[in-house]
């Protein structure tokens, strides 16, 4: 019985391993890459660089427009992520418990529904047309539109979890005499949580790394500029040096590793904690 | 708890985002300010107040020397800012900027394509003919850039397309003279071959390049290649009787022979660099790659000729306009927009911008002293050239048959091939 | 009758609070996202171009071209294809990988860290590493093992290119999903697998009888999340193969971006982009109704 065990221990391990190195190999040969001149890439994909190359870096490191584009990633995502926080939890929750009793709202989730099936370029061009009326074309703009297409995925996620989760609290609370609005703070929105951290997580992944709306909403000027924005315009100038290439790969990923290294427990915790109640 | 910690650190990124864009808020206006005020002060302005006007480059390869031009003016006209933003998507840049009506003040155009013929059909940039500027283009070429009688653009360069050759290549292998007739060019491939060298670097997974090449050489197999495929759209012609397509096809079956063996797997960007370091002796394209060839190896020894007629037809050059410059009609300041186009036809401006673009000028008293595009430069002088076919076909051609004769370079089936050229012209020219 | 006003007090009230939860996220919705679609729904209906400012309203035109063009046809096919491999290969794998990392084994935070990396990247960037991976690096490796099939840039061959772009998918696209089953695993109770041990239950009957019946509410999330990413899969297309070699692994979402931004098809794009919406909302709602039906057995 042990030995089975142990045996199938091993197997896990060796199959986790193997997944891993999976992982790995890329990104190890995209940072050792960037540190390698082109020469020293042609000769070799996969050794240590000797000696390490650093000019790549340096022209990245010197150019204003990186640390611009770094600062305008961080403030849509967290833009978005706020105004999700925000927005998100108190109307699924009016949504999940008014539903089975109002149609009014039971129209208005199917018509929020409708969003997901929607695809982008059906509302691309219309959408610059609006924002630019607006005058919006600007991260923040962008930012509002983001948080208004998020809702339909936002709300699928957090208002099925929501429906699953049993009334008895909430009615405990409204009998003690609770209002509508302690109730969800004080309630409701712990409740939501780990099905929010799953939605927050997808939100700020997919505003971090977007292309296609920032490429047409912000290409206005590069004070504008995301990360993903600038790594695509400044790559498509140099596409030539391969070092260089590699280098703008690695400073655009590392911003999100950082903040990964050290955010790793509560996002790994926060979609495994139940996420999805049985 | 975990939720709330990630909450903080999320409202501490905010705040340093929205820090950042204060910041540059105030930045800014306080650069807005200062130049507000050194105009008040001094009231020598040449337009007496500031402006600042957007340039939009979509040649990214050339953003770099359009900022050094633009400070340059700016250096020499108080009170005004041109910034400059560039773009390797220019299509769908400048498709969301109309659609936003939104156009930049300034911008490179390419007055022979279809897509910017339309734009200019719809009013979208400043009429032009009347300006005493014009008058710095060699005018038997400005011609080429008109619209119905009109100039909405000023032609700055015009690109050339032949065969690269890496001349240390053929050295290596005896070859003492460059070849210039198609038997010469393949019988170097030969020599070549049997020395195991590559002759033709083909970068047939880039299927951009390979529209382009398509483009280019149809046009030098029949410079009027429209006429034949409006031939085949109505049905007087099938596509498998086209001497032209079958030409191409030809051609293409001789030089995969000398191709690369990763042809099917190699981009344009590998392409040129294995090109410039000696991994093979020819390569298609223009006028624009030299740039990139230098930055790859700044030794290569190579020159430009002319593709020859792979039928033993005439041959000419393929030229395409590929710098003008034009003003948006919703300009901040039209004198000031003008003013630009016209500081960039000044002989030392536009030495600088040719220095770097490698094209071949079109402004009178630029020296064209690039010894790569010698050869190239005499046809241009000689006239010997004909306007690239793109200008001619209808709009989304080169895009609809690029994935077919992606297909014909990978499999050499010509009775797949003319089916799908057959299906894609009709489609496009009967709408 | 008293505490029946006080009930109805305290429903009028949370009417209220319940109306000003969700008027705030509805608005934002009708303003940014369902305008600029009833607008695109009117461009369908026109000849636009996406340049000029004069364009002709055409009625149902644009939709009866496309339901006769080819091309459509085969970017449906391919799109297809490639969804159901990657549900398949996502729900395999994504419940593989979240049994080993559910396991009691030594280093499991390192493991369940590290396999989440590919999902914080870029769409973009990892198909442009990939694109060159597959020219320089997977060559290399398939001619020192003498494997023919791997010894060209797979993305150059018509049959393995569709394989190559899912592997990247994959690689990028199963972190969440492995998560998401992990935490319905941690949700079934112990006891239930140690009674169904002692009633003499095998390993199988156990995944079958146990595992999966408490999988099945994420399964229908995953199911819906991966259905509509594989089904507008455009990033890696782009980054790696513009839908070539030829048209092998051209989806529809770059079907619809060529026409609208090479081909000044604008308003036609769109058309197609409606009948891929139509279709995506026809399957999801079969396959949400399924699982609905499922879960209530």
């Amino acid at each position: 019985m042990v030995g089975a065990k142990k045996q199938s221990n091993l197997i896990t391990y060796i199959i986790l391993i193997a997944g891993l190195l999976l992982i790995i190999l890329p990104l190890y040969i995209t940072l050792v890459t960037a540190f390698k001149s082109n020469e020293q890439s042609s000769v070799s994909y996969f050794t240590l660089p000797n000696p390490v190359y650093l000019d790549s870096f340096k022209e990245i490191l010197s150019s204003e427009r990186y640390y611009m584009a770094l600062g305008n990633t961080v403030y849509v995502t967290a833009f978005v992520l706020i105004g999700n926080l925000i927005i998100m939890p108190p109307m699924s929750y009016a949504l999940a418990r008014r539903m089975p009793h109002s149609r009014i709202y039971r129209y208005m989730y199917f018509f929020l529904l409708l969003g997901i099936f929607i695809p982008f370029q059906v509302k691309m061009m219309p959408l610059v047309k609006l924002l630019s009326t607006l005058n919006m074309m600007n991260p923040t703009g962008m930012s509002v539109l983001c948080i208004s297409s998020s809702t339909c995925e936002s709300v699928f996620l957090l208002v099925g979890y929501m429906s699953a989760i049993p009334r008895d609290m909430e009615e405990a609370a409204y009998i003690d005499g609770a209002g509508t609005f302690l109730t969800y703070r004080t309630i409701v929105f712990p409740l939501l949580k780990p099905m929010l951290a799953t939605v927050l997580i997808r939100q700020g992944l997919w505003m971090w790394n977007d292309f296609m709306l920032p490429l047409i909403t912000l290409n206005r000027s590069w004070k504008y500029w995301t990360l993903t924005l600038f790594q695509y315009n400044f790559q498509t100038d140099y596409a030539v040096d391969y070092s260089l290439t590699f280098a703008t790969f690695v400073m655009s990923m590392l911003p999100i590793l950082v903040f990964y290294c050290f955010m790793q427990k509560a996002i790994i915790g926060g979609l495994t904690s139940g996420a999805v109640k049985s | 708890m975990k939720l709330r910690r990630f909450a903080a650190v999320l409202m501490a990124l905010a705040m340093l985002g929205a820090a950042g864009c204060s910041q540059s808020e105030t930045g800014s206006q306080a650069g807005g300010d200062a130049s507000a005020a050194s105009t008040d002060n001094g009231g020598t302005g040449n337009t007496g107040a500031s402006v600042e006007l957007e340039l939009l480059m979509t040649k990214p390869e050339t953003a770099g020397v359009m900022e050094e031009i633009a400070a340059k003016f700016c250096e020499e006209n108080e009170g005004v800012t041109i910034n400059v933003t560039s773009t390797s998507d220019g299509r769908t840049v400048i498709q969301t900027r109309l659609s936003a009506n939104e156009m930049p003040d300034l911008m490179n155009t390419f007055p022979l394509e279809e897509f910017y013929k339309s734009m200019f059909a719809d009013g979208r940039f400043v009429d032009i003919t009347d300006q005493e500027f014009l008058n710095n283009v060699k005018q038997d070429t400005l011609e080429l850039s008109d619209y119905e009688g009109s100039y909405y653009a000023v032609p700055m360069s015009v690109s050339t397309y032949g065969i690269y050759v890496n001349n240390t290549v053929l050295k290596e292998n005896g070859i003492e003279t460059t070849p210039t007739t198609w038997d010469e060019i393949i019988a170097a491939c030969e020599t070549l071959k049997a020395n195991g060298v590559t002759g033709f670097i083909l970068p047939n997974q880039d299927v951009g390049n390979v529209a382009q090449r398509f483009e280019r050489t149809v046009g030098i197999i029949n410079n009027d290649s429209n006429s034949e495929f409006q031939k085949i759209a109505s049905g007087e012609m099938t596509a498998a009787d086209s001497p032209t397509l079958n030409a191409w096809c030809d051609y293409n079956d001789q030089l995969l022979q000398y191709a690369n063996s990763d042809h099917m797997g190699m981009d344009y960007d590998v392409a040129c660099a294995d090109f410039s370091n000696g991994k093979g002796a020819f390569m298609l394209s223009g006028t624009w790659m030299l740039s990139t060839i230098q930055q790859n190896n700044p030794d290569a020894d190579v020159s430009l000729i002319a593709f020859p007629n792979p039928t033993g037809g005439e041959t000419k050059v393929p030229i395409n306009v590929d710098t003008a410059f034009s003003v948006g009609e919703t300009c901040k300041d039209m004198d000031v927009g003008i003013q630009f186009l016209s500081y960039m036809t000044q002989p030392e401006i536009a030495q600088m911008y040719c220095d770097v673009d490698g094209n071949v000028s079109l402004i009178e008293g630029v020296t064209y002293d690039i010894p790569q595009h010698q050869g190239m430069l005499e046809a241009v002088d000689s006239g010997n050239v004909f306007v690239t076919a793109v200008n001619f076909w209808p709009d989304g051609l080169r895009e609809e048959i690029r994935p077919y004769c992606q297909v014909y370079l990978q499999d050499q089936n010509r009775d797949a091939f003319f089916a799908d050229a057959q299906t894609a012209i009709e489609n496009i020219y009967n709408g | 009758m008293k505490k029946a006003s006080h009930i109805g007090a305290a429903n009028r009230q949370q009417n209220r609070v319940f109306a000003l939860f969700t008027v705030p996220g509805f608005l934002l919705y009708c303003a940014f996202f369902i305008t600029p679609v009833i607008m695109g729904i009117y461009y369908s209906l026109t000849d636009w171009d996406g340049v000029t400012r004069k364009f002709n309203f055409i009625g149902m035109e644009n939709y009866g071209k496309l339901l006769q063009n080819k091309q459509f046809y085969n970017s449906l096919v391919f799109t297809f294809q490639y969804t159901i491999l990657l549900i398949f290969f996502t729900v395999v794998l994504a419940v593989m990988l979240s049994l080993l990392l559910n396991r009691k084994i030594k280093g499991l935070a390192f493991f369940r860290a590290m396999y989440f990396i590919p999902a914080v990247l870029s769409m973009l960037t990892v198909g442009l590493i990939f694109k060159q991976l597959y020219y320089h690096v997977v060559p290399a490796i398939g001619q020192t093992l003498g494997i023919e099939a791997l010894s060209q840039n797979p993305l150059s061959n018509s049959a393995l290119a569709i394989w190559a772009i899912l592997f990247v998918n994959l690689w990028q696209g199963l972190p969440i999903p492995t998560l998401l089953f992990l935490a319905g695993l941690q949700g079934i109770p112990s006891d239930l697998y140690e009674a169904a041990a002692l009633d003499g239950a095998s390993a199988w009957q156990r995944f079958r009888t146990i595992t999966i019946p408490f999988l099945m509410p994420v399964l229908s999330v995953v199911l819906v999340l991966t259905l509509k990413s594989g089904l507008m899969v455009f990033d890696y297309i782009m980054s790696m193969t513009e839908g070539g070699p030829g048209t092998a692994t051209q989806s529809v979402a770059y079907m619809i971006y060529l026409h609208g931004f090479t081909q000044n098809k604008y308003a036609y794009s769109i058309a197609e982009a409606i009948v891929i919406g139509i279709i995506i909302a026809l399957i999801s709602a079969v396959q949400i109704y399924f699982t609905n039906k499922k879960k209530a057995v």
